[in-house]
């Protein structure tokens, strides 16, 4: 397992080194469990990456942010809204379930997704700046 | 090589380059010694990892205002504290996922830990 994680760890990292600049990551692995962080920018906007493998499952969290401010999250912590689209009035009943969800400009909206990889979210990028910008004009009128 | 200490009543003469498995049969039987001494190795290490995750955890706990247990249940059942947390930290699931994993971690280490006390 350790020898996998580490190739598939090493392959967000070239990638990531190759689409972003100013890059920041850190990483830890064993035989059970693994941490992977990854912060950099690309064109006007920072990117922030954060996962962990373990016995209890693949956590992400995939941010785009220009600033301090969040314009895109995929993640799939179980947050209230996110569990609310995913299993209605008995939500409470699945707090340790993991919930792949994304996050609207300012967190302003939640919506269901597939779950997303690192390599996925890195490979899209230009494609999600792309929607970002498309819903900025939008909003602008 | 020995060094001979002077004395007007006796001579004790001390070896002062003794090879490790000389130092082992001079605690005891050395196979007995030697798994001893890897069972207090095994126990510094895990101790050291416990204290690393533990440091990492308390970071969060300070930052959060609770233990990740509490604050998962705000997060997963409380739209109040949902909205206050994306409002003032609108990137605490980058800090939640690492959360529960140093949690876990630091679980994983103590039962660890517990294992090799048994062991001594």
């Amino acid at each position: 397992m350790a020898e996998s994680l580490r190739d598939r760890f090493a392959r967000i990292v070239d990638l990531a080194r190759a689409t972003l600049h100013e890059i920041q990551s850190s990483q830890e692995i064993d035989a059970e469990r693994a941490i992977l962080s990854i912060e950099g920018e690309r064109l006007l906007y920072r990117i922030v990456l954060k996962e962990t493998i373990s016995a209890k499952g693949r956590r992400y969290a995939y941010y785009i942010l220009r600033g301090e401010r969040v314009l895109l999250g995929l993640d799939n912590h179980p947050d209230r809204q996110a569990l609310r689209l995913r299993f209605g009035a008995a939500f409470a009943e699945h707090l340790a379930d993991l919930i792949p969800h994304q996050h609207s400009a300012d967190k302003t909206s939640v919506s269901l997704t597939p779950p997303w990889t690192a390599m996925q979210f890195l490979n899209e990028l230009d494609v999600l700046f792309a929607d970002l910008i498309d819903e900025d004009e939008r909003r602008e009128g | 090589m020995a060094v001979q200490v002077p004395s007007q009543t006796m001579q004790i003469a001390f070896p002062m380059n003794q090879t490790v498995s000389e130092i082992l049969q001079i605690l005891g039987e050395p196979d007995r010694v030697a798994a001893r001494a890897l069972r207090h190795y095994l126990l510094d290490v895990c101790l050291q990892r416990l204290e690393q995750a533990r440091q990492q955890i308390d970071r969060y706990e300070q930052k959060y205002g609770s233990d990740y247990g509490t604050f998962n249940r705000h997060v997963g059942t409380d739209e109040t504290f949902l909205e206050a947390m994306n409002s003032a930290h609108p990137l605490w699931e980058v800090d939640a996922i690492e959360w529960a994993y140093r949690v876990e971690e630091e679980e994983a280490w103590r039962n660890r830990s517990e294992t090799v006390l048994r062991a001594l």
